[in-house]
């Protein structure tokens, strides 16, 4: 039986432990406007050995294990230093299922995203959304078909944001 | 603009650096504050070694009509927990069917 799918609650545990990170991929383009349904949350974590710490504490509770495509996920050891030794980690949790990535495609990582960031709150939860452009930079570089289909209706949403801005 | 000077590996000063004008001048424009002609969009894009090619293609008007303007996060989430569980239920079902 598949968890039930709540983004919310998987930041909230991140948030309670401290993570900085930003939130990206098909959720993030979903809080703007796209019509794709997505099973996942993406999240890039700031990767500094402290955060990754409280990142490896809140995968424990969220009991994080490794997803395997049609496959029983398998049990998932971690700590701050084998963290930042894989710049992945397909994940499914308690809340769903949950993507790590220090460095999406296209972005140099949470340095890169923070920048244009947009904050919000999921559930109640203050967290950071990666910017429209910034994830259709970051699924026009990863270039599969998900991620192209996704596109359209994404740069119409930037379009009309960056309308909405102009005096 | 902005995909073009990131792509270069360019900061917003080092793109003013090459055109001649202001980090300030950049961030109106990448920002939408401002708007450049089609000239200065390549000259930009050429400055941060790219060279900016415009199609025609059909026009679909299904992606506009997709979007909904304005609607809350926390309003989109709801519907993205609401949607993607009930799908999952669906497919349950479908798989129970099968």
């Amino acid at each position: 039986m598949e968890p039930e799918f709540r983004p919310d609650a998987i930041v909230e545990v991140l948030v309670r432990h401290g993570v900085a990170f930003i939130v990206i991929g098909g959720t993030a383009a979903y809080l703007y406007g796209s019509n794709l349904l997505t099973e996942d949350i993406d999240v890039v974590p700031q990767g500094d050995l402290d955060n990754l710490a409280g990142l490896s504490a809140a995968l424990n509770e969220l009991d994080a294990r490794i997803r395997l495509p049609g496959g029983d996920p398998l049990p998932f050891g971690h700590d701050a230093t084998s963290l930042a030794g894989s710049i992945f980690w397909k994940l499914t949790a308690k809340h769903g299922d949950l993507d790590i990535s220090h460095r999406p495609s296209g972005t140099a990582g949470y340095a890169d995203l923070v920048r244009e960031a947009v904050s919000i709150t999921m559930g109640g939860t203050p967290v950071q959304l990666a910017s429209l452009a910034d994830i259709i930079r970051s699924k026009e570089a990863a270039g599969r078909d998900k991620d192209r289909r996704a596109l359209p209706v994404l740069r119409e949403l930037l379009a009309q944001q960056l309308r909405s801005r102009r005096p | 603009m902005r995909e073009a000077r990131k792509r270069g590996g360019l900061t917003q000063q080092q793109l003013a650096q090459r055109a001649g004008t202001t980090q300030s001048a950049i961030a109106r424009l990448e920002s939408g504050r401002t708007s450049p002609s089609l000239e200065d969009v390549q000259r930009l894009m050429r400055l941060a070694g790219f060279e900016l090619l415009i199609e025609l293609s059909p026009l679909d008007d299904s992606d506009r009509s997709q979007i909904e303007r304005e609607t809350p996060f926390e309003v989109r989430l709801s519907r993205l927990i609401a949607s993607t569980n009930r799908m999952r239920q669906l497919r349950q079902e479908a798989r129970r069917g099968a």
